[in-house]
């Protein structure tokens, strides 16, 4: 009788590194702008990534498959709740990131839409800016990162109905500055 | 300015509520049929809406640009995890 176990792979672990493949590697994307938006520097988010990615490795023999977004998003805020307490709690620093945005593709507008259109988005990222973070974090995570209100209820380790109350402020706040500034009719009529 | 009626008031009422869950793709069939149809014939709930949907296009344009290395780096070092396992 031939011993293969000698010369291969124990199957359980072939069985783990297909999951693997099958079901995180597609995420790390995702997982990377999430962890951009919760840990604030480019290096903390991908030491959190890496931590996230060994972790689940270790349970991937336990997960059953199903939503593997989900499953990866509560690893990845778990990970980043003990990696918070063992350090000072970092603010994030994203002016700069919100401000520098202006390279936009070029196309058939006018000049006169491409300079409105900047000083939208330049009031939108201003007021982006000014939000209280929790405020900021979910904004985010659903429309900068594409994450569902489920997605980013998992991430922030909050009800999905935080999240909608949240975003629903959040934008509220942002219209006002867009008022504010004249790119936007106060109240229309009817 | 043109008085509301009555279910007009409500109509409006009911959209704005669900406007923000009706741009970000979450209403359900029958409330997201609602609003377009509102949307389509209501001018004041519309120009929320088209509001609404810049702030969100504003959003995604001055999003970050997500560094390719950094994408590779843990694209790798997830491949590395199953590899090293896989060698023994």
């Amino acid at each position: 009788m031939i011993d293969d176990a000698a010369t291969t792979p124990d199957p359980g672990r072939r069985t783990s590194a297909a999951a693997f493949a099958r079901y995180v590697e597609p995420e790390v994307p995702v997982l990377y702008r999430v962890a951009l938006t919760m840990a604030g520097q480019p290096a903390d988010a991908e030491d959190l990534v890496q931590d996230t990615l060994v972790r689940a490795y270790r349970a991937i023999d336990r997960f059953d498959g199903a939503h593997p977004r989900a499953w990866l998003l509560t690893i990845l805020r778990n990970t980043h709740r003990n990696r918070a307490r063992t350090r000072i709690p970092a603010l994030l620093h994203d002016d700069e990131q919100s401000a520098g945005f202006l390279d936009r593709g070029g196309d058939a507008r006018s000049a006169e839409d491409i300079v409105v259109d900047a000083q939208f988005e330049a009031v939108v990222a201003d007021a982006l800016a000014a939000l209280p973070a929790m405020h900021r974090t979910v904004v985010q995570l659903v429309d900068v990162d594409g994450l569902t209100y489920a997605e980013a209820a998992l991430a922030l380790g909050v009800p999905r109905g935080t999240v909608m109350s949240r975003l629903h402020r959040a934008r509220a706040r942002i219209r006002t500055r867009l008022v504010a500034a004249g790119l936007v009719p106060h109240r229309s009529r009817p | 300015m043109t008085l509301m009626s009555l279910p007009e008031m409500a109509r409006c009422l009911r959209t704005s509520r669900a406007l923000q869950r009706y741009l970000d793709g979450e209403a359900d069939d029958l409330t997201a049929a609602r609003i377009a149809e509102h949307l389509e014939t209501c001018r004041r709930c519309g120009l929320q809406a088209r509001t609404y949907q810049a702030i969100k296009e504003a959003l995604r344009a001055g999003s970050r640009d997500v560094d390719d290395l950094a994408l590779r780096r843990l694209h790798a070092f997830s491949r590395s995890l199953a590899d090293t396992d896989d060698a023994g």
